[in-house]
């Protein structure tokens, strides 16, 4: 019985510090409530080579990370590469899994790249994420209920509808909580969050479950 | 399904303690929204910037609206930033230089002034409970 998730945080600095604290109090025993095998590559362990090791395995269904991005480079600790447009398509475990990479603009061309090489489904960001300092928990906690969907057993297009209903509940707390920042964080990437859904096959299989 | 946030604790602020956004008016001045919309001079003259708007009147819009934020600090999950906090002056020259972060801050101003522009202009209609009163 090999581990059907992996998750990698880097904590190299404080934006990626708080999504990886959050990851690690709410995401993760949650995700293992649900009944999966987790793998957990966090801060010095983000690498490219332990996250190859590890997606390698033959049960993995699910890679979901939180580090920095650009449109075709997805990093982990110190914003070391782990997985480019150019070079992904010979990165072991591609093949048949679903991906969810909460950074920027991965969706340009890394999102599409990892879906020519194979992935079964692409979660991700088509423009740059701005996190509010003061409640990142906001958004953080809408990006995750996209692997809280999966894990429950939902298709990947039931998920991005969830987690985009998490965004809009995010954004209604944060206006009630006076917070202008977060709303616009909100927005930002509530807007910029592509993944499956029936309209829009383009991100992989909207039917597809872990 | 388990819920990781929740509206519950949440206070409700009263309209005249919240920070709004503001609003440029044809001569480029910032008036809060609020002002905006419930003081009838200011009104037009913000009914009047409304009317310009454009590309460059966005960036300039929100400028506006980042120099009128307390404590303006946001963090970036993007992997080309030297750093990876945003300041003030930093999303300012962003927006100027017409960057990626800059076009998404840009975007960002505009949807989250809407939503209380649709909202207190719905509470500032003129005659608005005279009409329900007629229904």
């Amino acid at each position: 019985m090999t581990d059907q998730i992996v998750a990698a945080a880097a904590d190299s600095d404080s934006v990626v510090r708080t999504g990886a604290a959050f990851r690690k109090k709410i995401l993760y025993p949650l995700l293992r409530r649900c009944g999966f095998r987790l793998r957990v590559l966090e801060g010095e362990d983000d690498q490219k080579q332990q996250v190859d090791d590890a997606m390698a395995k033959p049960d993995v269904r699910l890679f979901t990370g939180i580090g920095h991005g650009n449109a075709e480079i997805f990093t982990g600790q110190h914003q070391s590469p782990i997985y480019t447009a150019q070079e992904v398509g010979t990165a072991p475990g591609v093949q048949g899994r679903i991906f969810h990479l909460c950074s920027c603009s991965t969706a340009q061309k890394l999102g599409p790249a990892l879906l020519a090489a194979g992935a079964r489904a692409f979660f991700g960001y088509a423009s740059p994420v701005l996190v509010n300092f003061d409640q990142p928990s906001w958004l953080y906690g809408a990006d995750s209920e996209i692997d809280i969907a999966l894990a429950s057993g939902f298709t990947c297009a039931e998920a991005l509808a969830r987690a985009k209903a998490a965004f809009e509940q995010a954004i209604h707390v944060a206006e009630e909580n006076n917070s202008p920042r977060g709303v616009r964080a909100l927005f930002g990437a509530r807007v910029g969050l592509r993944g499956p859904s029936a309209l829009d096959s383009k991100w992989g299989d909207p039917a597809a479950r872990l | 399904m388990p819920r990781t946030f929740t509206s519950s604790s949440a206070r409700r602020i009263p309209d005249e303690e919240r920070e709004l956004p503001v609003v440029l008016t044809s001569n480029d001045e910032p008036v809060p929204l609020g002002l905006a919309v419930t003081q009838p001079e200011n009104r037009q003259r913000a009914k009047d910037a409304f009317r310009r708007s454009d590309s460059d009147y966005d960036r300039r819009l929100a400028i506006a609206r980042i120099r009128a934020q307390k404590d303006f600090r946001m963090g970036l999950l993007g992997a080309d930033a030297e750093d990876s906090v945003i300041t003030r002056d930093r999303a300012i020259q962003e927006i100027e230089q017409g960057t990626e972060i800059g076009e998404q801050l840009v975007r960002m101003e505009a949807a989250a002034g809407s939503v209380r522009e649709d909202a207190l202009a719905e509470v500032a209609r003129p005659n608005r409970s005279a009409g329900l009163r007629r229904g």
